[in-house]
Formats: structure tokens, sequence, C-alpha cells
């Protein structure tokens, strides 16, 4: 594994949406989660290619989870976070914390 | 949602493979659950889920192959043999982003040539998708009935009386059968009291239409017998006018001609009545048991819904079966004509009628505009093509193949006329409320005119073809040259492509055969319409106003009471001030469908045979002739002494005289008119016209209205000095003075009564006129565009020629006769054209031959005119160039 990518925006927070669902992270309801906490709407595509690109560099983890009734039979993708995955978002936190430290006491002083 | 299932799977191959893949099933799950949400009325619009998906192939799918490609480069080796495929096809999308990249950039180094083009293309785009709006509207849309196709209405047969009713009803190729009739009624009590139109109808009419209501309930069987309540539904328009669009209307009364009935429900918006303008419905009560009451109805139209696996025809052979059995029945009551036109016609045509075929021709002119715009377009392209010789040989040097050139050129055109189209979508759309105020009031289905999802659509396929065409034979002209010609070629070769200058010809001869069609359609109807304005229509039509007054029956019983009041309406408005004279009619001249009767000479002996004659006749006070300024020829005018207890007495027009008595003097004779009334006929006036100026007079006789009552409602004419649109104010309440509850509808000047009837014409004429001028103009612009382009690359062997000691005018001749080739070509072969399809006009022109000589004289020799022009300046100017410099040139 090459050393821990820094994460983009958008990627950041489909990761901790996926953390957050848990189980059953499927498309839609990461999607859902993310419209509900930060209310911006999310497109269809935007959330999957940033899914896949993640899962590209290895830090979240799919496969088709059980045959869901009603559906015609189609099986949806479960997602999942993987270590590195979670490595990932604590690094990019603690890089962003750093970040706010000085910013913070000068606004408090304002 | 099958459909929309397919459209989105297509839009998914935007993204790589292997992304389709994983998640093509759970993006379309998502974008079906999305779009079922919107269809069923929440969160987003249906419109809004589509665009994002749109938005999102386009975005994602490109930025992720791009991405896929650039990896792939990045990494230094080939990608994955399970991706090869993948590979190509990413390469065919990403090629084609570099060439639409490549051609803007070609654009914006020649901005003036692109604009030029998109603009002649939205020119051309935005003419043809106004005009396919309004085909769309009035003859495509299906009409908002359910199933419209079954609907038919019934023509010759009608609800006259029980015995068609009853067999019509059992006819077994109809499923059910309504019939419907026109009524106005005055309405009193709510705002300003005034006659609107509406419709009687059996209680099944909306239940064989299948219209839901919006509000509250249809009529039921029990309101069409007599002694139930009096019920109306109303319209959407009159609920919104007079009721302000109240949700509580349901239930509440209101008087509407002689009954006070109750609201039971409105109908919606969308729904289109049979007869356009009805604003209410009231159910016909009629004795189930005893259909006799139909029998003084004439005019009970009947529209049926066909029986399943019923034809048209196999209904119009049951119906007309009908009628013959009726008339052999009752030969007297039925006559031959009357069994030969019981068909019956889909719906359809009952309400679109004539406009389908006047908007059909429309659209094939428009058509031709288009193709001389691509024409143009084509020119331009030919001529940049021929510019980009080195450009083209360097790129096929260094590798790429016709077929990626011809791509590449092919991208260039389309992006132009996507761009153009989208230009000329733009523009129609704005003008299209314009266009809708132009269309003469009687076109049918006026309200669902815009450009909706099928028009754009149309646009969108029109600008991609026309992208293709003009785009095409450029494309391949300017990739057959070989690479020793441009690249190697720095001899001074005074010879240019011939086959292109041959292909340049042929678009000219094209351009111009069309313009011609064009113009000498354009003049034909211009012509008529101008014969049209000119023809003397018997009366003064510019100084007189005219309203309609509608005393309720209720409170004028008698003769004397209407008499009364009318006369006291004429001498109140005579009072006002700039009124010259008065007077009241049955039915305005030039509005529409005027009463006839058979008619008899009456002092002839009985049994002499006498031909099946009609007259028109209208009822009328004394005043009206003279305020229409119509002259008495002979006799003298209808007076006030001509009351009920006087003898019966009428005037005739002079038509009407030669007709019954030929050159014999008509006054005193008599006539017998509705089979049993005889009059002495005591005037002769003149010809006035009765429907439009381009219809033949009829017979008519006019009776004094008092003499003979037929409806209380007359309409007024005043005879005004000055413009009779500034007096309205005063006569309206000099009417209202004599009685303030008789409602008084449709006024307007005579002039716009005449104006009405000579509409459709003069929008024909205007637009079609319109589209010559753009012909003419497109074609000269093209001429005088081909031919600079011709001097140009001709300018060295001119220079040649100067040199050599030729005279200036010879070789400006010599050009002009090489350019004037094809126009000649050209303006043969559009007057052939212009020969074979005039006759499609025929029905519209007026005391103008579909081949009329003038015409087809003079426009073709302007047109020829304006294409020598634009030849003769470019031949001009090259010939005036210094030799040494056109010599020097490359």
């Amino acid at each position: 594994m090459a050393k821990t990518k820094y994460l983009g925006e958008f990627e950041q927070t489909i990761l901790l949406a996926v953390l957050r669902v848990g189980d059953g992270a499927y498309g839609s309801a990461i999607r859902k989660e993310v419209e509900a906490c930060t209310g911006r709407k999310v497109t269809h595509g935007a959330a999957y290619i940033t899914l896949d690109r993640l899962e590209a560099k290895g830090l979240v983890e799919s496969e088709l989870g059980s045959s869901a009734p009603g559906r015609g039979g189609r099986r949806k993708r479960l997602f999942e976070v993987t270590p590195d995955g979670v490595k990932a978002l604590r690094a990019s936190r603690e890089a962003l914390s750093k970040l706010w430290q000085g910013v913070e006491e000068l606004s408090e002083e304002s | 949602m099958r459909f929309a299932t397919g459209v989105y799977r297509l839009l998914l191959l935007a993204y790589p493979r292997s992304f389709r893949r994983r998640f093509a099933d759970s993006m379309t799950d998502t974008f079906v659950d999305d779009l079922a949400n919107a269809r069923r009325g929440g969160g987003t619009a249906a419109w809004k889920v589509w665009m994002w998906a749109i938005a999102d192939a386009v975005r994602f799918g490109t930025a992720e192959r791009l991405e896929a490609v650039r990896r792939a480069l990045r990494r230094g080796r080939a990608p994955e043999p399970g991706h090869s495929l993948e590979r190509s096809r990413d390469s065919i999308v990403a090629t084609i982003i570099q060439d639409i990249r490549y051609a803007i950039r070609g654009f914006r180094k020649a901005p003036g040539f692109a604009l030029l083009a998109a603009l002649t293309l939205a020119l051309g785009v935005g003419a043809n998708t106004s005009i396919f709006s309004l085909v769309n509207g009035v003859v495509l849309r299906p009409l908002p009935y359910e199933r419209p196709d079954e609907i038919v209405t019934l023509w010759g047969i009608d609800g006259r009386s029980k015995d068609v009713m009853m067999q019509v009803r059992e006819a077994s190729s109809l499923e059910g059968v309504a019939g419907y009739s026109y009524v106005a009624l005055g309405l009193i009590g709510v705002g300003e009291a005034e006659e609107i139109p509406g419709l009687e109808i059996t209680p099944n009419h909306f239940a064989i239409l299948s219209v839901p209501p919006a509000l509250g309930r249809i009529f039921t069987e029990e309101e069409g017998v007599p002694g139930h309540d009096p019920v109306v539904i109303l319209s959407h328009d009159l609920w919104q006018a007079r009721f302000g669009a109240d949700d509580a209307v349901v239930g509440k009364r209101i008087q509407l001609g002689s009954e006070l009935r109750t609201i039971v429900g409105v109908m919606p918006a969308a729904h289109q009545p049979l007869i356009r303008g009805t604003r209410f419905w009231i159910p016909k009560t009629v004795d189930p048991s005893d259909f006799s009451d139909y029998a003084g109805t004439a005019g009970t139209s009947l529209v049926a819904r066909l029986a399943p696996g019923a034809t048209l025809e196999s209904a119009g052979a049951e119906v007309r079966g009908i009628a013959g059995r009726l008339r052999a029945e009752s030969p007297e009551v039925y006559s031959e004509e009357w069994v030969a036109a019981s068909t019956p016609e889909p719906l359809h045509r009952t309400i679109v009628g004539d406009a389908e075929r006047i908007l059909w021709v429309l659209l094939g002119a428009v058509g031709f505009v288009l193709l001389i715009a691509c024409t143009n377009v084509a020119n331009l392209l030919l001529a940049r093509a021929g510019a980009r010789r080195h450009e083209i040989a360097v790129r096929t040097a260094l590798g790429a193949s016709r077929g990626r050139v011809v791509r590449q050129l092919l991208t260039e055109s389309t992006l132009l006329g996507l761009v153009g189209g989208a230009l000329g979508v733009g523009a129609a759309a704005l003008s299209m409320t314009l266009l809708v105020q132009w269309l003469p009031r009687e076109t049918p289905r006026l309200e669902a005119i815009a450009v909706d999802g099928r028009v754009l659509a149309v646009a969108l396929v029109v600008s991609l073809l026309a992208g293709l065409s003009f785009g095409l034979a450029p494309a391949f002209r300017a990739t057959r040259q070989t690479l020793q010609g441009p690249l190697g070629d720095s001899s001074r070769s005074a010879t240019s492509g011939r086959g292109r200058h041959r292909f340049q010809n042929g678009l000219v001869a094209t351009e111009i055969a069309l313009s011609v069609v064009l113009v000498v359609a354009a003049g034909l109807m211009l012509k008529s319409f101008w014969k049209m304005q000119s023809v003397d229509l018997g009366f003064h039509a510019d100084e007189v106003l005219t309203m309609r007054l509608s005393p309720p029956p209720s409170r004028y019983t008698s003769v004397a009471e209407f008499e009364e009041y009318y006369r006291g309406v004429q001498e109140e408005v005579g009072a006002v001030p700039g009124v010259l004279a008065v007077g009241a009619v049955s039915g305005l001249p030039m509005s529409g469908g005027q009463p006839a009767t058979l008619f008899r000479l009456a002092d002839v002996p009985e049994d002499e045979d006498q031909p099946r004659r009609y007259s028109n006749f209208q009822f009328v006070t004394p005043g009206y002739l003279r305020s229409m300024g119509i002259p008495l020829v002979a006799g003298r005018w209808l007076e006030d002494s001509d009351r009920q207890d006087a003898p019966m007495v009428g005037v005739v027009n002079q038509t009407m005289a030669r007709e019954a008595w030929g050159d014999e003097d008509p006054i005193g004779r008599r006539l017998q008119l509705f089979g049993h009334i005889d009059l002495t006929v005591v005037g002769v006036v003149g010809d006035a016209h009765q429907f439009a100026p381009n219809v033949e007079i009829r017979p008519e006789v006019y009776f004094s209205a008092t003499q003979l009552p037929w409806a209380s409602t007359l309409y007024l004419t005043v005879h005004t000095d000055g413009d009779p649109a500034d007096l309205i104010a005063s006569v309206k309440s000099a009417v209202w003075s004599v009685d303030a509850d008789v409602p008084v509808s449709r006024i307007r000047p005579m002039e716009d009564v005449v104006a009405g009837s000579v509409a459709v014409t003069r929008f024909v004429a205007l637009l079609l006129g319109g589209f010559g001028a753009l012909a003419l103009v497109l074609a000269s612009l093209g001429v005088y565009g081909v031919m600079s382009y011709v001097a140009g690359q001709r300018t060295q062997e001119i220079g040649i020629r100067l040199a050599l000691g030729a005279d200036a005018n010879q070789v400006v001749r010599a050009s002009m006769l090489r350019g004037m080739l094809p126009v000649a070509v050209g303006l043969v072969l559009g007057i052939a054209g212009a020969v074979a399809s005039t006759r499609l006009l025929s029905r519209l022109l007026f005391e103008v031959e579909a081949t009329d000589l003038a015409t087809f004289a003079v426009l073709p020799v302007l047109l020829a005119l304006v294409a020598a022009a634009a030849v003769w300046l470019p031949a001009r100017r090259a010939a005036s160039v210094d030799p040494l410099v056109a010599l020097n040139t490359e």
C-alpha cells in the first residue's frame, strides 16, 4: 500500500456517510445520509463515481448483497470502509484540525 | 416507465464499462425510484430528474473515461486485456470530444464565418420550428378526449326527429350517441349582463367523450327529463372570469336566460368543447318517451363513439342505410341530398378541417427556406474547406486517415447545426406569443399551440440532419485532394478544382429554383389578398359600429314589447352626438353562417314547375340598410308602418331580382318563403357581400323585424361620423338607458368583422410573403457569396488576361456569363416546379389562377435581376484589380 493518500472534500463526505449508515450501506442510503446531514443535494452519478474511485484507491470495499425482495431479484451493492479508509479519514481530520488551530484563536480574539 | 428505463440505460453508456458493470443496476434502480416518485407528484419534478441524469452522464461519464485514458498513459503500459474493447470505445468518445474542442478553436479563429453560418441556420430552423409548432398544436396533438380516434360526428343525419334519434341509437356500430346544439343565453346578475355561447347537450354527452369534470359532476339522465331542476355546468374560462375560480361555486344558482339554474360542475381547462367558445353546458330536456320535441331544434348535431370492432366504413354504411330507410318511409321529409350527406366523420377532421391542409402547405414552404439556408451554409463550408487545404494536407501527411478528417469536419458542421438550431429554437419560442396573436381567430385548437417536447425533439433532429447534410459534401470534397496538390504545389497553377465549381454551381441552381417556387407562391397569395381587399363590399364598413343586443325572452314576450324596445334604443342611440344613422339586423354580413330558405314565385300558376332555389334572408329595422350605406335601387325602403298587422312585404337585393325575375320589374311581385309565407316585393337594394369578399353574392330578402318575429336578438349597426371605436361608451350607455338588464355583447367596428372574414387569406399571404422575401435574401446572399469566392479563386487567371491586354469589360462579361448559367438553370427548374406545385394553393386563391401569367412572368425576372446584381458585383470587383497584384496572388 502506498502512503496514506489525502482525501478530497467530497470523498471525505462520502466515506463518513458510509460509516454513519453502517450496515446495509448501499448507494441510495449513502446519498440520503449526505443530504440529511449536510443539506447538500447529491446526484447518483457523483455518489457512485466517488465510491468507484474510493474503491480503486482501496479505501472502500463493496460486494453484492443478498437478493432483496420486490426488486425483481436485483441485488444491491453494499459498501464498507476499509481499515485504510479509516486511516485516511483520521489523517485528513488531523491535518484539518492542525490547520484550524491558529485560525480559531484568531477568530475568537476578534 | 420501461421506455424511460431504456433511455436511461442508454445514458449509462457514457460511463466506462467497468463502472457500469458494478453500478449500472443500482443506478437504474435509484433513477426509476426517483422518477416514479416525481411522477406521483412528490419531491423533484420529472424533468429535473432527467436533467440531472443527463448532466451526470455527460460530466462524470466522460470525465471517468478521460481519467482512464490518462491513467493508462501515465502508467506507461497497456490497460488490462479485459478492457481492450472498452479502450476503443473510450477512444471514440475521447476523439469526439477532441474534435469538438478543435472545432470550437477553429470557430474562434474565424468568428465571422461561424456567426454567419450559425445565424443562417438559426433563421431556417427557427422558422421551421415556429410553423411546426403550429402543425403540432393544431393537427398532430391528439384531441383531449379518451381514445379520440373512436369519436365521430354525424353529418346529414342529425337529431331532428324522434325517428332519426331512435334509429341512430340502435346502430350497432355506434357505442353511444349524444346530441348537442348551440345556444346563446344571457348571463344576468354576475357582473355585466352578457349573452354567452353555450351548448345544449344530451346528458350522455360528457360520458361519450369520457371527460371527467374538474369540479362537481356531469349531468345525470334524470336531468334530461322536463320538469327537473334546471342545472348548468360551467367552462373553466367562465369559472375563472366570472366566478373568480371559487372552489365553492358548485351549488350556487345563476340566472341564465329565463331560468335560474344550479351549478353542478365545472369542466377542466384542458377540455375542448365541440364548438369553440362554449362557456356553459345545459341539458336538453326531452321527454324520453316522445322525442317530438327535437323536431323544433333543427341543428342538433350528433357525436358518437364507434363501438369496439366497428370501423368508419362500417359505421358509414350503417348510417347511410338508416338514412335511406327513413327516406323510403317519408320521402317528402328526407331529401336525397340528405341521405347522400349522411356520413360519420372523425371528430379530428370536424374540428381541424381545412386548417390541416393550409398548415402542411406552410410547413412545406418554410421547409424550402431551410433548404436554401442549408445550401448557403454548404457553400460557406465549401469555401472554407478550400481555404483550409493546407491544414488538411498537413494532417493527412501526419497520418490522419481520410475517415478521421472527414469525421472532424462533420463534427464541425454538426456543431454548427446544433448551435444554429438552438438559437433558432430560442427565437421561435420567444416569438411564439406574437405568432399566435397573428393567427386567424377561427384557427382550431389555438390554445394548444406551444413549443413542447415533440417540437423540441423535431428541432433537434432537424438541426442534426441539417448539420450532417450540409457538411457531408464539403467534407468529402475537401479530403479528396491528393497530397501532391496543395503541399507540393508552389507553381502558379491557374486552374482550380473544376469538380468543386460544378458542385457549387449545382447548389446555386438549387437555391434559385427553390426561391423561385416560394417567391411565385407568395406572389400569387399576395395578389389574391390584394384583390380581396379591393372588392366593393356593397356597404361602407369603415364607419359602422356593431354590437349585439339580447333582450331576454322572459321579459320581452310580445312583439309589441320587442318593437318598443328597439324603437327606444334606436331613438336614444340616434341622439348621441356623432351618430349619423342607426339600424338593427338579425345577422351581420361577413360574420359566418347566414340563414337561407327555399323560395318560390307566389304569383305564378301553382302547377308551373319551379326550380329549387334558395335565398338568404335577414330581419331588419327600417334604419339598417341606410346605416350600412346599402343604396336603394328601385321601389322603397322598409318603414315603421310595415308592422305585424300590415301586409307582408320585403326588400330584395339585385341578385335576387335577377335570379327570380330576370329583367322584369320585381316591384309588386310576390314571393313565397319558408314554404308558407307570402310577401310582396316593395324595393330593390344594391348587392352587399354576405360571407367574404371572395364568395359570390347570393339572393337576399330583407324583412321587417316586427312583421315576422324571429328572435329577439339583433345586431345594432351604428353609422358614425369618424372612428366608430370612439363612440362605444356613449352608444352603450344610450342602449342601457332604455333597459339596463339587456345584455350587450360583441361590440366591434364593422371593419373588424370584415377583417375576420379574410383572416385566413391574410395570414397565409403574409406568411408566404415573408418566406418568399427570406428566400430571396438568402438566395441572393448565397449567389453573391459563391460568386465572390469563385472570383477570388480566379484572381490569377484574370490578372493574366488583363496583363495580356484583355478589356476589363470583356472579362466582366465572361465572368457574368459563367456565373449566370447556374442561375438560368435554376430559374427554369424553379418555374417548372412552381407550375407543378402552386395548384396546392388554388383553393385559397381569389381571382388569380394558379398559373397566373403576370406573376409567373414578373417574379422570376425580378429574381433574375437580383441574382444578376449578385453575380456582377464580385466580377466587377475582381476585374478592377491591378494585374500585377493579381499575378502575385497565390
